[in-house]
């Protein structure tokens, strides 16, 4: 049933409004100001998302205008609403929010809140209009335009230089990946004439999706953080925390598995498309879940976590489970805000220091922190009835369903997930202070509490609205899911694990995580200590040298070969072909160097004189 | 009057006028108000008398004056959707470069005037729809950019003004071969744009043929102008040395009449050579995008930066004319414009900080943001709009011009022109890196860069079109429709 709302359209505007209100018009440097404009402009896109989803239906549209049209390309600026689509903007402009009145308080001392907060408005516009536009020229307005916000955040300080390079390491890298989405535009364009994906989800001759499905799987590696373009989102970290909750880590990262899961009913019919995301996913998910043992930056941590968790998503999605990547999305986007903001809210109480090694200690400083933190910890290691346990659960059952190997893999990085973000909850509360700053330690103030508080209490419960059948069976997320799709229906979504199969889990895990914990308390509970590093561990540290990597094979030979061009077909070969023609000629040689004088009067009188030769030519023709 | 002559001869007359007006500052105040009245003649006599004559209608002829009997030849002007937009775009930078100009040292009447005279030249070849008194407007363009180039530019300025000139002048002369061609060994009934879409020349026997050579002597002359690697090598040069205003009216409307002059002559006087050329200028045009923006990358002059970066954005315009289709051909239209606001916006706000600065060496630049918040942010924009971000204006051609190239019968150069997108977005964020971001340099430090009122002015319009037009580009589309449709007649 489609119904007509142009209510929608209103989503996206209130924090456009925020945006320009705060970047053009007022630019206030009182953070109560520009924190308030944007922290009401987001609150209002969220009650207008609230409103939106009370008017139910399974599919609302706002035909807005029409963007352009030539030819075979049609591109409306119109938008689309399902139930899915819907529970994302309760996400994206809900948990925004909350990060909103938190960014009060993280930044009250900066020289120009205006621009962050501008930034931030602008960057919930782009994520809006990612979510919910009703075609994928739309969606890829939106997909840039969150890169070039967070572009524009990694560098806020931008007097340093290297958030200059972070932030362009991020464009770049996403930029590679945005060639494999508009491929995709070009294939939807000339195999089906359309991009709106109320269309496209309806064809049937699933022999033509493979080459759009890679290049969106491709651009998606990119946004999402997978392997083999995730090595722009640790470095993303320089950006302000707040960022860090809100774009590198709850939202924006997710366009990936959004998209998809848009577009799935596409996806479905492809098998092998799935089965290499879900390999993908598997691989970061390994990958990012190793490096993060070793990190000693908290925020490094939790920025290879939430590649790691991001992996947890892509794996579920190949597994052919668009509700149980989804579920973990929304999860996720709780519990990792939550861990972000903590630890912003201990590196505000540190006086900006960020490595674990200095921390200890910090429970007894920052009780709330410390709680809020511990909640975040037990949701992401998926300890039973936490958030996160359910839909880590949901990913494990679709998995052991499709495929044993990826199943015992990814059990396998769940339990590395425990272990190293332990390591990160006991490094940073547990022992003694290890410096000044950590004995001297404060709480931060109520506008960053506040929202920790209600980002656990979400990161608590949150779960229950999809349960395995063993604890209740609960089944609203994959309802909601499942009408996503208008005029399709679907062989699969979610799946759970059988009663007996559930209750083993359930104690497995329980095991496992107090087992882990017990290890981490009694290896990290006095700090690092001073154990040497053997191959394994300095493999680690160096995050497999992946950017290494990268810089021999691809940028250094590139680099190389602009040099070569600038210097040789360019210098030598062109100008230099032109400069000989130029020599070789004598009479020519002799006639520029009389064109050399340098007095303009000569060249006037030339230019004369050719002129007057043509005229003169084409007057003794005629 | 005549509203079409009216409205062309003004920018004549103004430079006649300002070259007679000693004093700096009434001359720059003077140019000011002419280019005011300009706006203004734009909008009260050029686009009603296109409206009158029938906007739908390919070409409607304006003013016709039969000049050259001989010849076959009528003096006659005539606007259509494809010359519309390029037009707004010259009169928009006339205007720009006036509030720019205003208290600048050095920018007197002499300059003032000559670059008066180029936008006259430049809007003439715009309107001409008679291929001789195209030529005359054409021909008419090096002379005052040798002169801005050669007298007011920077230090290498007479080698790059030479260059340019003999390098456009050959480009030219094969065009007025053609052109004599036309006249001498052709039938056609004059030598109007309308008889000469309507007349079939011979293709029979392929670049030997009559339509083969007239073809090839006009497709120099274009080429030479965009420029198609590898005739490009004059445009860093002259870029280099101009001085500011030479700069903008060069990337914003001189080097869009390459491309405008293949889009109305080549394509619908030529159908078929057309087709035939399409695959080597394909070629050449993704050369064009992957060489120059690899070259860009490298260079450590700014403004050498930006010209070579106005080689990779003319080779996707290249690109889109001859994938020859709607979406191709619209694309580079509209590209064409889009990168002249950018450009010209880019070329404008460095020409607003090398009057303080007096250097183009990047190495000494860094940490704008930290001094010129505004000045920062504006460049970021048209930077952004520069690499085709979404939104902004760059956008929407590109992607046409992708998809243009992705739907002809060459797919594969558009999979090598999306090497471009991303070597766009390596060159140009390396430049903002370096000149806006990171920390402050010694040479801004002691140079802070405060823009007057008027610069401001200068960018604004500029600016806000980049947003503008990347959110409504059907605007432009509509105008552009049906002559896209003659251009493409033939197929």
């Amino acid at each position: 049933m489609e119904q007509t709302n142009e209510a929608l359209r209103w989503i996206i505007l209130f924090p456009l409004i925020g945006a320009v209100i705060n970047g053009l018009l007022v630019r206030s440097k009182k953070v109560w100001i520009a924190g308030g404009i944007a922290t009401a402009a987001s609150a209002l896109a969220f009650a207008t998302s609230v409103l939106v989803l009370m008017k139910g239906g399974t599919h609302q549209v706002d035909a807005w205008f029409q963007w352009f049209q030539v030819g075979r390309v049609s591109v409306p600026f119109s938008l689309e609403w399902t139930p899915f689509v819907g529970l994302m903007l309760l996400v994206i402009t809900g948990i925004g929010s909350l990060i909103h009145v938190y960014a009060i308080g993280y930044m009250s001392h900066e020289k120009s809140p205006y621009r962050f907060f501008s930034y931030l408005n602008l960057f919930l516009t782009s994520m809006l209009v990612l979510v919910l536009s009703s075609n994928l020229v739309g969606v890829f307005l939106g997909w840039e335009g969150v890169g070039l916000c967070s572009y524009l955040l990694i560098g806020y300080w931008f007097e340093k230089d290297e958030n200059a390079a972070a932030g362009m390491k991020a464009f770049l890298t996403n930029r590679v990946g945005d060639l494999g989405f508009l491929i995709a535009i070009f294939y939807c364009i000339s195999v089906f004439g359309t991009t709106e994906i109320s269309k496209l989800i309806n064809f049937e001759q699933s022999a033509f999706f493979v080459p759009i499905l890679i290049g969106l799987a491709w651009a998606s590696t990119g946004k999402s953080a997978q392997v083999p373009l995730y090595v722009w989102l640790p470095d993303a970290m320089a950006g302000p925390t707040p960022v860090s909750a809100l774009i590198h880590a709850a939202t924006m990262v997710t366009s990936g598995i959004v998209l998809a899961t848009r577009l799935w009913p596409m996806f479905e019919v492809t098998p092998d498309v799935l089965t290499l995301i879900m390999w993908i996913g598997v691989a970061t998910a390994w990958l990012a879940a190793l490096i993060a043992i070793t990190q000693n930056d908290i925020k490094k941590v939790l920025a290879y976590s939430t590649v790691s968790q991001l992996g947890f998503m892509f794996a579920a999605l190949g597994a052919g489970s668009p509700t149980a990547a989804f579920f973990h999305v929304v999860t996720h986007a709780c519990f990792k805000a939550l861990l972000f903001l903590g630890a912003g809210s201990v590196i505000h109480g540190m006086h900006e220091e960020q490595d674990m090694r200095q921390m200890g200690g910090l429970r007894k400083k920052m009780p709330w922190t410390h709680i809020t933190f511990l909640i975040g910890t037990a949701a992401i290691i998926g300890f039973p009835f936490s958030s996160g346990f359910f839909s880590k659960d949901m990913i494990l059952a679709v998995l052991l369903e499709r495929d044993r190997v990826a199943f015992v893999a990814m059990v396998g990085a769940a339990l590395v997930t425990a272990f190293y973000m332990l390591r990160c909850y006991t490094l940073t509360f547990w022992g003694a202070p290890r410096s000044s700053h950590a004995s001297h330690a404060h709480e931060s103030g109520v506008l960053m509490i506040g929202p920790l508080v209600v980002l656990a209490v979400l990161s608590a419960f949150v779960g229950w609205i999809e349960t395995p059948p063993l604890l209740g069976g609960i089944h609203a997320l994959d309802g909601w899911v499942r009408a996503s799709w208008p005029g399709v229906t679907i062989q699969s979504a979610g799946h759970h694990m059988s009663l007996g199969a559930e209750a083993l889990f359930v104690l497995v895990i329980t095991g496992l995580s107090l087992g882990t914990a017990y290890v981490s308390f009694k290896k990290y509970g006095n700090g690092l200590g001073t154990g040497g590093a053997n191959v394994a561990i300095r493999i680690s540290q160096n995050k497999f040298y992946v950017d290494e990597i990268y810089q021999v094979l691809i940028l250094k030979p590139l680099s190389c070969v602009a040099s070569g061009v600038t210097r040789f077909v360019e210098g030598a070969g062109i100008n230099g072909v032109w400069h000989g023609l130029r020599d070789s000629a004598r009479v020519s040689g002799q006639v520029l160097s009389f064109f050399h004088s340098g007095s303009i009067q000569t060249y006037v009188w030339f230019v004369c004189m050719g002129v007057a030769l043509a005229l003169l030519g084409v007057w003794v023709l005629g | 009057m005549n509203p079409a002559l009216q409205f062309l001869m003004w920018p004549f007359v103004s430079g006649i006028i300002l070259f007679l007006i000693r004093r700096e500052k009434w001359a720059q105040w003077a140019n000011l108000a002419f280019a005011l009245v300009w706006v203004a003649l734009f909008f009260a006599q050029l686009l009603p008398a296109w409206r009158v004559h029938g906007s739908d209608s390919s070409f409607p002829i304006l003013f016709s004056w039969n000049w050259l009997p001989f010849l076959r030849s009528r003096f006659s002007l005539g606007v259509d959707g494809l010359s519309l937009g390029l037009i707004g775009l010259n009169v928009l930078l006339a205007v720009s470069l006036a509030f720019y100009s205003i208290g600048k040292e050095k920018l007197g009447s002499g300059y003032l005037g000559f670059l008066s005279l180029l936008n006259a030249a430049s809007v003439g070849s715009l309107m001409a729809a008679d291929a001789v008194a195209f030529y005359v407007f054409w021909e008419f363009m090096l002379i005052p950019l040798f002169i801005l180039i050669g007298k007011w530019g920077s230090k290498n300025r007479v080698y790059a003004a030479m260059k340019f000139f003999v390098f456009t002048m050959t480009g030219s002369l094969l065009m007025l071969f053609s052109i004599l061609g036309l006249a001498y060994a052709s039938d056609v009934a004059s030598l109007g744009w309308h008889d000469l879409v309507a007349a079939d020349f011979s293709f029979v026997e392929g670049w030997g043929s009559l339509q083969g050579l007239l073809f090839l002597g006009f497709l120099a002359a274009f080429i030479v102008k965009i420029p198609v690697w590898p005739l490009h090598s004059w445009l860093p040069d002259a870029h280099t040395e101009a001085p500011t205003g030479g700069s903008v009216i060069l990337a914003g409307v001189l080097l869009k009449l390459g491309v405008y002059g293949i889009a109305r002559w080549c394509l619908p006087v030529f159908p078929e050579a057309a087709v035939a050329a399409s695959f080597p200028m394909m070629v050449l045009a993704v050369a064009g995008i992957v060489i120059g923006a690899l070259a860009a990358w490298k260079q450590t002059d700014i403004k050498r930066m930006i010209a070579y970066s106005s080689v990779s954005h003319l080779g996707f315009m290249a690109l889109g004319l001859f994938s020859l289709n709607q979406e191709g051909l619209h694309g580079a239209m509209f590209q064409n414009i889009a990168h002249g606001l950018s450009t010209g916006a880019m070329f404008l706000m460095f020409g607003m900080i090398y009057d303080r600065t007096h250097t183009r060496e990047l190495k000494n630049y860094g940490g704008l943001a930290s001094r010129s918040g505004l000045l920062a942010s504006a460049f970021v924009l048209a930077s952004m709009a520069s690499v085709g971000l979404p939104g902004l204006a760059g956008f929407i051609g590109e992607f046409l011009v992708l998809t243009g190239a992705f739907l002809s019968e060459n797919r594969v150069f558009a999979f090598i022109a999306l090497a471009g997108v991303l070597l766009g977005a390596v060159y140009t964020l390396a430049l903002v890196r370096k000149l806006v971001f990171g920390p402050v340099s010694p040479l801004i430090e002691q140079h802070p860069i405060r823009l007057s009122w008027n610069e401001w002015a200068a960018l604004m319009p500029l600016l806000f079109l980049l947003v503008y037009l990347g959110l409504q580009p059907q605007i432009f589309f509509n105008l552009t429709q049906s002559a896209v449709n003659t251009a493409l007649q033939a197929r």
